[in-house]
C-alpha cells in the first residue's frame, strides 16, 4: 500500500517550500518585508501567486469528491470559485489597491477612521483565518492517511508544525515565488493524470453518466476492503465474497444481497459482475430526493429545498472571494489599480483552466472506478483514481503528482492564511515587531492544528464553502459598500459586520452540532449566505442613513485615492497636495 | 470659482513653486497663438500702451492660475466644487460600468439555476453523451465570466484615459 513515488513527490514539495521561505528570511527584515513581498510584481507572475494561494484543498480534492458523491450540482462551487474573482475584478480591484491598505483591519481603520471597527474586523479575520484553515489541515490529514496509512492526526500535526516554522522564518518574502510556482505544479498535478487517464479509459459506455440511473458496474470488478465499511445496495444483488460480510465468515462463495444497507469486514473482497449496482459507503450516498445528474445542490439529510441551497452557495462563493482575508494582501503586490485589474483578470483565466480537471476526474470516477463509492471518505476519490484505473508502475506516479499538488494545494494555501492571521494578532491583538510576528505564526498554527483534529467527518467542500460564507456576510458589504458609496459611516459599517458576520457564524456552529438536519431549517442553517449577505448589507445601508453624523471625516479625499487614476494621482502628488490616510 | 478653505490655496502656491521650471512647454504651446505680440516685446509687460489690457501672463506662467481658467486638475487638486463634480463624474462611470458587467455575470450564473428548476426537460439533454448540466458547469461557463473580464478591463482602461484627457489634457500637461 506503501506508495513510495508519493512519499518522495510530498517530501520534496515540502522541502522545497521550507527551502525557499529559509532563503526568504535572509531577505525579510522588516515587518513590511514579512507582511507583503516588496510591491513590485508584474501582473502574470502575482496572478500565478494569487491562483496558488487560493487554490486550496477544497479546489484540489473538495470539489471531485463532492461531484462525485453529491452529483453535478456540485460543479456550483467550482464555477462559484472562479466567478468570485470576476466580482473581485468588477467591484474592488482597482480601488482597493489604489487606497493602498493591505489588511481588512487596515482598510476598515483607513477608510473609516474608526478603532473599534478595526477590532471587529480583526475578530472577524481570525475566525474566517481559521475557519479556512481547518479543511486544508483534514486535507493533510487524509492525504497522509490513505498514502502512508498513519493515523488522521499525523498529517494534521505535520502539516501544521512546516507551516508555522516556514511561516515563522521567512513571511510572505519567500511564500510569494513559492506560491507563484505552486499554481503551475497543482494545474500539472491535476491536468496530467486527469488527461492522461482520460486518454486511457477511451471511448465507452457513457452509461453511469446517463439521467437518473444509479451507477453500475461497466465490467466485471473486484472490490477490496481496505477498511470495514458500511453499504448500501440500490438493488438486490448476486455477489462473490471472500471474507467476512454482515458477520458471516465466507470463502469465495456466491451470495444474493437484498437492496439496503450490508456491513463489509476489513479485508473482504467482493466480486461484481458487469451491470451490478455500485455499493455506496454512507458517506457518499446521496439524499434519496435527488439523482446524481440534478444541477442542484442540497442541504441537510433529506436534500430540502436545492434551489435555495444551490443560491446559497453561489452567494457564498461569488461574494465570499472579495472578503478572504489573505487575497487582499496579494492585491498590494500590484503597482497600480490597472495592474490590479490585469492580474484578477488573469486570475480568472488560471483558475477556469484548473476547474476543468476536477470535473474529468469525478466523471471518470463514476465511469471508469465505480467502486470508490465504497471510500469512507469522498474527499479521498482523487488520490485513489489514478491506481485503480493504471495498476502497476504509471498509476503509482500518478497518484504520486496528485498527491504532490495536493500538498501544494495544503501548504499554499494555509501559508497566505497563517500569515494574515498571524499577522492580525502580532499587529492588532499583541501590537509587536517581527518577532511577535513569529511567535503568532506559532501560536496560530497550533491553535489551527488542535481545531482540524475533530473536523474530519466534514466535507472540503462544505467547510471552505462556509469559510466564504462567513467573508460573505461580513467582509464583502463592508469593502464594497466601503469602496462605492459615500455615506457609509463607521457605525454601519460596524452593525454589518457584527450582524452578517455574527448571524452567519451562528448558523454554521448550529449546523456543525446538528441542530437542524431536514427542511427549511437545514436550507437556512447549512447555507446561510442566501439570508446573511442581503441581511448584512441591509443592516449596513440602514445603520448609515440612520447615523449620518458620523460620515467619515474626508471621505471625498478617500474617494480620490481609491478611483482617480494613477497618472493623475502621481501628478497631484507632485503639485504639492498630499492625500494622505486621515 | 472659489476653492474651498482648506488647501486650496498652500497647493496652488506650492504648485507655482515647483514648477516654475517645467511650466515651459505647455504653457507656451497653448498661449503662443494669443499673446504672441505681445511677447516678442520680452516677457510680456502688459500695459505698454497704457491702456487697461487684459493681463496675459506668457513665460512665467502661474501653474495654479492656469488650472483655474479651464475645470480640469487644479480642481481635482484643490477639491473645489468642480473638482468634487469630476471625481463624482468618474466614480460614477466607473460604478456604472462595474454594475453593468456584474449584471451581465449574474444574468447568465444565476439564472441557470432557475432555467433548470423551471424546465425539468432541459436537465435530461445530453451533448455527445454527457448530461448538459456537466457540459455547461464544467466548462462552457468560464469563458463566458473570462469575456465579461476581458470587456470589462477594456472599457475601464478607456474610461480611465478619457477621464485622464478630460482633466489633463496632453496639451496642458506640465511635464509632457
Amino acid at each position: 500500500m506503501l506508495n513510495v513515488p508519493a512519499v518522495a513527490a510530498i517530501a520534496a514539495v515540502t522541502l522545497l517550500t521550507v527551502a525557499v521561505g529559509a532563503r526568504g528570511v535572509r531577505i525579510a527584515r522588516t515587518p513590511d518585508d514579512f507582511l507583503v513581498a516588496a510591491r513590485e510584481v508584474p501582473p502574470g507572475l502575482n496572478a500565478a501567486a494569487i491562483s496558488g494561494e487560493y487554490l486550496s484543498a477544497a479546489s484540489f480534492l473538495g470539489i471531485a469528491g463532492l461531484i462525485v458523491s453529491q452529483g453535478l450540482g456540485a460543479l456550483w462551487y467550482s464555477v462559484g470559485y472562479t466567478a468570485g474573482y470576476l466580482v473581485l475584478l468588477l467591484l474592488v480591484a482597482a480601488p482597493l489597491r489604489r487606497f493602498g491598505a493591505y489588511t481588512i483591519p487596515d482598510f476598515a481603520e483607513g477608510r473609516f477612521a474608526s478603532r473599534g471597527l478595526r477590532r471587529a474586523t480583526t475578530g472577524l479575520v481570525l475566525i474566517i483565518g481559521w475557519f479556512y484553515l481547518l479543511p486544508q489541515m483534514k486535507g493533510a490529514g487524509i492525504t497522509l492517511q490513505l498514502l502512508l496509512g498513519t493515523p488522521y492526526w499525523v498529517g494534521v500535526v505535520a502539516l501544521g508544525i512546516v507551516v508555522s516554522a516556514n511561516i515563522a522564518m521567512g513571511g510572505m518574502k519567500g511564500v510569494t515565488f513559492v506560491q507563484c510556482f505552486q499554481y503551475w505544479l497543482k494545474l500539472c498535478a491535476i491536468g496530467i493524470p486527469a488527461l492522461v487517464l482520460l486518454a486511457a479509459a477511451g471511448h465507452g459506455s457513457t452509461r453511469n453518466l446517463s439521467p437518473d440511473g444509479q451507477p453500475v458496474f461497466s465490467h466485471r470488478t473486484t472490490v477490496q476492503v481496505q477498511t470495514g465499511t458500511e453499504f448500501k445496495l440500490a438493488r438486490p444483488t448476486t455477489v462473490r465474497v471472500t471474507g467476512t460480510l454482515d458477520r458471516t465468515r465466507l470463502a469465495d462463495q456466491t451470495v444474493h444481497l437484498p437492496a439496503g444497507m450490508h456491513t463489509a469486514a476489513s479485508g473482504a473482497a467482493m466480486v461484481f459482475a458487469a451491470g451490478s449496482p455500485v455499493p455506496a459507503s454512507l458517506s457518499m450516498i446521496q439524499p434519496a430526493s435527488t439523482t446524481w445528474d440534478s444541477p442542484f445542490l442540497t442541504a441537510g439529510t433529506d436534500g430540502a429545498h436545492p434551489l435555495l441551497a444551490t443560491y446559497g452557495v453561489i452567494i457564498a462563493t461569488l461574494f465570499g472571494a472579495l472578503g478572504l482575508p489573505h487575497i487582499l494582501v496579494r492585491f498590494y503586490t500590484n503597482p497600480d489599480g490597472g495592474a490590479a485589474r490585469r492580474t484578477t483578470l488573469i486570475v480568472v483565466v488560471l483558475l477556469s483552466t484548473f476547474y476543468l480537471f476536477p470535473a474529468v476526474l469525478a466523471v471518470l470516477t463514476r465511469l471508469r472506478a465505480p467502486e470508490l463509492y465504497l471510500s469512507k471518505d469522498p474527499d479521498s476519490v482523487v488520490l485513489a483514481l489514478p491506481s485503480l484505473l493504471m495498476p502497476g508502475r504509471p498509476g503509482e506516479l500518478l497518484g504520486a503528482l496528485v498527491a504532490a499538488g495536493a500538498f501544494a494545494a495544503f501548504l499554499s494555501t494555509s501559508s497566505g492564511l497563517l500569515v494574515s492571521v498571524a499577522g492580525a494578532l502580532s499587529h492588532d491583538v499583541m501590537r509587536g515587531g517581527v518577532g511577535t510576528f513569529r511567535l503568532c505564526a506559532i501560536i496560530a498554527g497550533t491553535i489551527a492544528t488542535i481545531a482540524a483534529l475533530p473536523v474530519n467527518r466534514f466535507s472540503l467542500g462544505l467547510l471552505v464553502g462556509w469559510a466564504f460564507a462567513i467573508a460573505a456576510s461580513s467582509f464583502c458589504p463592508l469593502i464594497v459598500l466601503g469602496i462605492w458609496w459615500r455615506r457609509l459611516t463607521w457605525v454601519g459599517a460596524t452593525a454589518g459586520v457584527l450582524v452578517g458576520g455574527g448571524a452567519c457564524c451562528c448558523a454554521i456552529v448550529a449546523t456543525m452540532f446538528g441542530a437542524a438536519t431536514r427542511g427549511w431549517g437545514a436550507a437556512l442553517l447549512g447555507q446561510p449566505a442566501v439570508w446573511t449577505v442581503p441581511l448584512a448589507f441591509s443592516v449596513m445601508i440602514v445603520t448609515s442613513l440612520l447615523t449620518r453624523a458620523s460620515t467619515p471625516p474626508h471621505v471625498e479625499h478617500m474617494m480620490l485615492r481609491m478611483h482617480l487614476p494613477e497618472g493623475l494621482i502621481r501628478r497631484t502628488y507632485r503639485a504639492g497636495r498630499p492625500y494622505s490616510r486621515a | 470659482m472659489t476653492p474651498p478653505a482648506d488647501h486650496g490655496a498652500a497647493a496652488q502656491a506650492s504648485a507655482a513653486a515647483k514648477h516654475g521650471a517645467t511650466a515651459e512647454h505647455g504653457a507656451a504651446a497653448e498661449h503662443g497663438a494669443t499673446a504672441g505680440q505681445d511677447a516678442t516685446a520680452g516677457h510680456g509687460t502688459p500695459g505698454e500702451n497704457g491702456a487697461p489690457r487684459r493681463k496675459v501672463v506668457v513665460w512665467q506662467h502661474d501653474q495654479a492660475r492656469l488650472q483655474h481658467d479651464v475645470i480640469g486638475l487644479g480642481d481635482v487638486q484643490s477639491d473645489t466644487v468642480y473638482g468634487r463634480l469630476l471625481v463624482r463624474s468618474l466614480t460614477r462611470a466607473q460604478l456604472g460600468l462595474s454594475l453593468m458587467c456584474l449584471a451581465i455575470a449574474l444574468a447568465v450564473i444565476a439564472s441557470l439555476p432557475l432555467i433548470m428548476a423551471l424546465l425539468p426537460s432541459a436537465r435530461k439533454v445530453t451533448v455527445a453523451g454527457l448530461p448538459l448540466t456537466l457540459v455547461i458547469l464544467g466548462a462552457g461557463i468560464f469563458p463566458v465570466l473570462m469575456a465579461v473580464g476581458w470587456f470589462y478591463n477594456r472599457q475601464a482602461s478607456q474610461l480611465e484615459a478619457r477621464f485622464i484627457d478630460l482633466v489633463d489634457p496632453v496639451g496642458r500637461r506640465l511635464d509632457a
